[in-house]
């Protein structure tokens, strides 16, 4: 069996992209919803890791979305997820969480940036200046819902997974946990990196923060990477098969065991808790460790999409 | 297997001779007849049924209608060991299918096509394939009348 | 005021649960409403031979493209040995599942089952192409139809045939006639009668697909555990 060609495979990598960056971006507006509000309150804009998390957030899931219309057979006629709805359709409610998303987004977006656009603004349109100020009144309800939503988009992108039937290994409870969980370590991995890059001080209060929910969060995502595979194991039948095809041997056993678990999640968390305890915290750290977590998760959503089609039930 | 090697050398050789040499002007003229249709034991009588002009007449494989056939004996007054082949034929089916399983093994077969697998000895070979016509016509058949010619047996109607 | 936004935050986050878990209740009891005809299909693998008269008659009536198929006659075997070797055949098309997983993750509705026939469709305008329903169908027999770029599957010739009033190709096409067509809901019809004289299965029933597709065993060939 070939790792990229073989029977029954409908979706290809394009989806896996798709599903990585619908969850960094939610995973990175969390974290700059989270520094906002318990760190840098309303100086957050002058932040680099939030300039980053606010360029990620809207980038990513605009290049998903595009990769995912890009991907229909049809393209032209992707407007026709928008005008019909279906309401069992995990696909359907998910852009429209998705639709709902970036409004808000942009939203938090605004109040967050509105210092410097109104100074850019220069009280030149009046409008612009009380339609701003109304918005942010709203502040604390967007940032709520935004939360609510990125949340929402995290786990959608498991659930969309798990409604499928036909594959056991796909179709599993824990995948929406899974996939929220590395989405939101991808979205703190996204924005130290971005942050670092767009020349945040590396051993700042916002890497403190970060880096200190970043390690529960790895813990999380190793139980959780357990409790998917033992569960699929101690099921039996099909599941079994599926878990022994996936982790054994052969090309998505290795990016399972070194992509995944050694690159993505031993080494993040080796160098986090080292930086915790060394309190040494340099640009080449932060970047090779956020670095690390990325490709782990990219390669999750690779190794989840392809090894999950493997099996049929 | 080893037997189709062992013919398919000079098979393809003598082919390939065949096709060069109705190029050549001398050769148009006299076309050339297989050995097998100057066995003066069978055709004499059998000029009009009995010519071969198929795959298995070819001069490399060397065969005589006896291979198939069976020996003459009586035959046409009285008594003999020959069989034809076809549903309308005296010999029975197994009889007949042993005869093409002298050369051809029953594994090659199935790995030809599975539904010799399914008839065995149970239906003729003459029901699909027929020997003696340059070319037999169960070759290069469409998925369509392959179709038919097993509801034209099968038929509950 | 931190209260009160506390408070509605909590009462946003307990209705977008509440509204989830409603579709998702609503959506596993539901069952269309059944005023019109359940049409269904028994193959009969005992009387199949595996001359694929029934895929190439499907795909002549409904115009399907070389490369992909409606139906196909799955072949396994042999079993035994010669001369005394048999084959099972089993069909491979369209479950028309009742509760169909296709239109359940169909995001625009194009997947639908129809409430007059029962039967499973595909509506090719509204279909965008997401390949959603393929990856969902637990018996892989959806595809996108190469000229439409829509999906596609057995529809027991809807469009075609049963418009005539005639049965669907494959049935009609079929010398031994192991395929038998017709309407669940009518006591009299030959499908009820048949499917009442043999012990019949359906494929992976555990997965709540509920198909309507009825396949009686073949018998023959070895017992696999």
């Amino acid at each position: 069996m070939s790792p990229f060609h073989f029977d029954g495979l409908v979706w290809h990598w394009p989806i896996a992209i798709y599903l990585f960056l619908a969850g960094v971006s939610a995973g990175a507006i969390s974290f700059a919803i989270l520094l906002k509000h318990f760190k840098l309150g309303k100086d957050a804009y002058k932040s680099g890791f939030i300039q980053a998390a606010c360029l990620i957030a809207p980038l990513a899931v605009f290049a998903g979305l595009g990769i995912l219309v890009l991907d229909l057979t049809k393209p032209f006629d992707f407007w026709k997820i928008l005008v019909f709805y279906n309401g069992t359709s995990v696909m359907s409610v998910g852009v429209a969480v998705l639709m709902v998303y970036q409004l808000i987004l942009f939203a938090w977006l605004i109040c967050v940036f509105k210092e410097p656009v109104l100074n850019w603004c220069n009280g030149r349109w009046p409008l612009v200046t009380r339609l701003l100020n109304a918005l942010v009144k709203h502040e604390p309800s967007i940032s709520g819902f935004l939360t609510i939503f990125a949340l929402s988009l995290g786990a959608y992108t498991g659930f969309l997974l798990s409604a499928l039937t036909t594959f056991p290994m796909l179709n599993n409870p824990v995948l929406p946990l899974l996939f929220l969980i590395s989405g939101l370590s991808s979205g703190a991995a996204g924005t130290l990196l971005g942050g670092v890059l767009l020349k945040g001080d590396p051993d700042g209060k916002e890497v403190h923060f970060i880096h200190n929910i970043e390690i529960p969060i790895i813990l999380v995502e190793m139980v959780l990477l357990f409790t998917f595979f033992t569960g699929l194991i101690l099921s039996g039948g099909q599941s079994k098969v599926a878990a022994i095809t996936a982790i054994g041997e052969g090309f998505w056993g290795w990016v399972f065991w070194g992509g995944i678990v050694v690159l993505g999640l031993s080494l993040p968390l080796a160098f986090n808790l080292f930086m915790k305890t060394s309190s040494k915290r340099k640009f080449s750290y932060v970047a090779i460790t956020a670095s690390c977590s990325l490709v782990g998760v990219l390669l999750l959503r690779n190794f989840i999409l392809y090894t999950g089609q493997m099996t049929v039930a | 297997m080893s037997r189709i090697d062992k013919f398919a050398a000079p098979l393809l050789a003598s082919m390939l001779m065949l096709v060069l040499g109705s190029f050549s002007p001398a050769a148009v003229a006299a076309k050339v007849e297989f050995k097998i249709n100057q066995n003066k034991q069978c055709i004499m009588c059998h000029k009009r049924n009995g010519k071969m002009f198929g795959l298995h007449a070819n001069d490399a494989l060397d065969l005589t209608c006896q291979n198939c056939h069976g020996e003459k004996a009586g035959h046409p007054r009285k008594a003999s060991e020959l069989i034809g082949f076809g549903a309308k034929s005296v010999a029975k089916s197994d009889v007949q299918t042993a005869a093409c399983l002298q050369c051809h093994d029953v594994e090659t077969l199935s790995q030809a096509d599975w539904t010799h697998d399914v008839h065995s000895n149970k239906v003729n070979c003459a029901s699909c394939h027929q020997l003696h016509p340059e070319i037999d016509p169960i070759i290069g058949v469409t998925a369509l009348d392959r179709s038919e010619m097993c509801s034209g047996c099968h038929s509950a109607k | 005021m931190k209260n009160s936004r506390r408070l509605f935050l909590k009462s946003a986050c307990a209705v977008v649960v509440a509204a989830s878990g409603y579709t998702i209740a609503k959506s596993s009891t539901e069952s269309v409403e059944i005023n019109g005809k359940k049409y269904a299909l028994v193959h009969d693998e005992t009387k199949c031979i595996g001359c694929d008269a029934c895929s190439i008659a499907c795909r002549e009536v409904n115009q399907v493209p070389e490369g992909v198929s409606r139906l196909e006659i799955e072949r396994e075997g042999p079993y035994g040995e010669y001369p005394e070797q048999y084959f099972r055949f089993t069909r491979k098309s369209c479950q028309q599942c009742e509760d169909s997983p296709c239109v359940k993750v169909c995001p625009t509705g194009a997947a639908y089952k129809d409430p007059e026939t029962g039967i499973v469709s595909v509506d090719s305008w509204k279909c965008v192409g997401c390949q959603y329903c393929i990856a969902a169908c637990p018996y892989q027999v959806r595809f996108i139809n190469p000229v439409t770029h829509a999906a596609d599957k057995c529809d027991f010739c809807k469009e075609t045939r049963l418009k005539e009033g005639k049965q669907p190709a494959c049935v009609s096409a079929c010398p031994t006639q192991a395929l038998t067509f017709g309407d669940l809901k009518d006591p009299d019809s030959n499908i009820v009668k048949v499917l009442k004289s043999a012990p019949n299965y359906r494929s992976k029933t555990e997965l709540g697909t509920r198909p309507k597709v009825f396949r009686i065993a073949s018998q023959e060939g070895d017992i696999t555990l």
